[in-house]
């Protein structure tokens, strides 16, 4: 057992401590629920529905943090090798890098990074 | 922990997670299990010994799509409970000829067959980049080009809802 | 006894004692910020339970456990429940990688100071702090109720935003030092630390720092001025004590990052042992914490994502091309 067994582990152990400090605050805590107290905060103010909605751009941008998560994570196995992959490599990764570059250009020129 | 066991519990988890994605009917719910089914998804990657795919995995799948699709509820600003069944006999279909069809593909791949079922311990990341850049040049530059498009959609498809 | 069983009980030990730190940390961290920023406001901060406060924490902790556990009518249960535990377990998961020091040879066997030796371990950090944002976005979601329902959103808008400077920012010392692992970056240092070829990667890097732990310029999850607790407003007692672990343990693991990565981890004079270095080094990023929380105003998060994305993101994206230039053609690269 070496490596990420130790952290499938880890995870469990960790999992069985935190869920287990829960729990035991909630059996060592005082019940008392009454209707006021279990009412949101401020007064149990109405629940939000409908409201509050986002732009679309906000979508937009997630959009475009997936994609360049994995652009990144394409670059990883280039930067664990950078010096032995030598100048082609770093050739190739500048093409992928610039490429996407481009159209993260693309998006700034439309106007779509842009805030009102 | 040499053993199919560890290999029975992941698909138990993993089956057992994505039934709870598809069958929730609160889609942040249906969010939560899907977080769940790419966490063990990526331990089973890792008990094929691939740690970069299955790290990768969790980064771009839990971090990224996961919270795109939150992101996308959250955008509508409801809390929407969505009917399924009128897409279920559908579903049921595809995922049978899905199934016949992996378990065709597998069915003559001897490497299938003796599986070390245990957990990774070294990293591949270094391999992978020497078989990316040397063997998969021109897959790695179509990705490029296949993100580069998939960014032009989405800031055609943002900047046409707005008008 | 086998090697196997040997093994396993070395990894127990070393897991506790990372459990055994990081909880004394978080403890006095409480403490600690709250004298501080008391002396920086011209208070004088937690002074009566015990020796200028010293057993505040210890009464904060008991307060906790005994505190009544209101769960709202309407929440949704599960999420309730799990989403303090989720936050938790995902900060401590990531801590499981720091290397403390170099690995020790202690009766023939080499014995590594981090739980979990991972070759690729800063890769494995990155997305246990990744998930660690599912906690707060979970716990917002949880009830229906106005407040933590924004503070999710703008953790969502948030982690959208700092999570791919932060990892291209570390891309560069990993491109330097060839390896995804933290042992083999901080020896690749022995000559010059890494913050002085990449300046700014590092203050990339510290700005997004910010970000991940939600810390007061960035804390916009939980802006207890406008939001009242953010994400947090429903929960009680311990469960709301386990959201200010995480934020510790996420606040210690990234500071950690932040020498390993740019100041040389444990590398130091020899008239101190190495873990004594590392954690000096790692004390200037707490009180920098701190400091910035005495300091700094809020950023609205439209401004926090132009930031990141207008200024932050072109910048480490150039700075990683030429970071592999330097590489291949070996200009002011001394190494």
């Amino acid at each position: 057992m070496s490596g990420y067994g130790e952290v499938m582990v880890a995870f469990i152990l960790f999992s069985v401590i935190f869920a287990g400090m829960v729990i035991m605050s909630r059996m060592l805590a005082p019940k008392n629920p009454y209707k006021e107290k279990l009412d949101l905060y401020e007064c149990g103010s109405p629940i939000l529905q409908g409201g509050y909605k986002m732009d679309i751009k906000y979508y937009l941008l997630a959009i475009m943090f997936t994609l360049f998560d994995i652009e990144i994570l394409f670059v990883v196995p280039w930067s664990v090798y950078a010096r032995g992959l030598g100048i082609i490599g770093f050739i190739e990764v500048s093409v992928f890098i610039i490429l996407l570059f481009a159209g993260y250009i693309y998006a700034y020129v439309k106007g779509a990074l842009k805030w009102q | 922990m040499n053993s199919p066991i560890l290999f029975y519990l992941l698909a138990f988890l993993l089956i057992g997670s994505s039934l709870m994605v598809v069958l929730s009917k609160d889609i942040y719910r249906a969010s939560f299990w899907l977080v769940g089914f790419f966490l063990f998804f990526a331990g089973l990657l890792l008990t094929l010994h691939a740690p970069f795919l299955a790290l990768t995995e969790i980064i771009v799948y839990s971090g990224a799509i996961a919270v795109m699709i939150i992101f996308a509820v959250m955008l509508t600003g409801k809390y929407a409970n969505f009917e399924l069944s009128g897409y279920s006999i559908a579903g049921v279909l595809i995922a049978a000829i899905f199934i016949i069809e992996i378990m065709l593909i597998i069915k003559d791949v001897p490497e299938f067959k003796n599986f070390a079922f245990a957990f990774a311990s070294g990293s591949n990341a270094r391999a992978v980049g020497i078989s990316l850049f040397s063997g998969y040049l021109f897959p790695f530059e179509i990705t490029a080009i296949l993100l580069l498009v998939a960014l032009f959609g989405a800031v055609v498809l943002a900047k046409r809802r707005k008008q | 006894m086998s090697d196997a069983v040997i093994g396993a009980l070395i990894f127990l030990v070393k897991f506790f004692l990372l459990f055994a730190i990081i909880s004394v940390f978080v403890l006095y961290a409480t403490w600690y910020e709250r004298k501080v920023i008391g002396h920086m406001q011209q208070r004088i901060g937690p002074k009566r339970v015990g020796w200028h406060g010293l057993l505040q924490p210890v009464a904060d902790m008991i307060k906790a456990f005994f505190k009544e556990d209101s769960i709202p009518r309407d929440a949704d249960k599960l999420f309730f429940w799990s989403a303090p535990v989720i936050g938790t377990v995902f900060a401590m998961m990531a801590a499981l990688a720091i290397p403390f020091g170099p690995p020790l040879v202690l009766f023939g066997r080499h014995i590594t100071l981090d739980v979990v030796h991972l070759p690729s371990g800063i890769l494995y950090m990155l997305a246990m702090l990744s998930l660690v944002s599912f906690g707060v976005i979970f716990a917002g979601l949880s009830t229906k109720s106005k407040y933590p329902i924004i503070g999710a959103q703008r953790e969502v808008a948030q982690v959208i935003s700092y999570e791919l400077i932060l990892a291209t920012a570390l891309l560069n010392p990993v491109i330097m030092a060839g390896s995804l692992d933290l042992t083999k970056i901080v020896d690749a240092q022995s000559h010059l630390w890494f913050i002085f070829y990449q300046p700014v990667a590092f203050v990339c890097f510290l700005i997004s720092m910010f970000a991940v732990s939600a810390r007061v310029p960035f804390d916009l999850p939980e802006a207890e001025n406008e939001l009242v607790a953010g994400f947090m407003t429903e929960f009680t007692g311990m469960k709301f004590s386990l959201f200010y672990f995480a934020q510790y343990v996420v606040i210690f693991t990234v500071s950690m990052l932040a020498v390993i990565f740019f100041f040389g981890g444990w590398l130091g004079p020899s008239f101190l042992p190495p873990v004594a270095w590392l954690f000096i080094k790692w004390a200037f990023f707490i009180f920098l914490y701190t400091w910035s929380w005495g300091t700094f105003p809020r950023y609205r998060y439209d401004q926090l994502m132009n930031i990141s994305w207008l200024i932050l993101l072109p910048i480490v994206i150039i700075n990683i091309l030429w970071t592999g230039f330097a590489i291949q053609f070996g200009l002011p690269y001394l190494h």
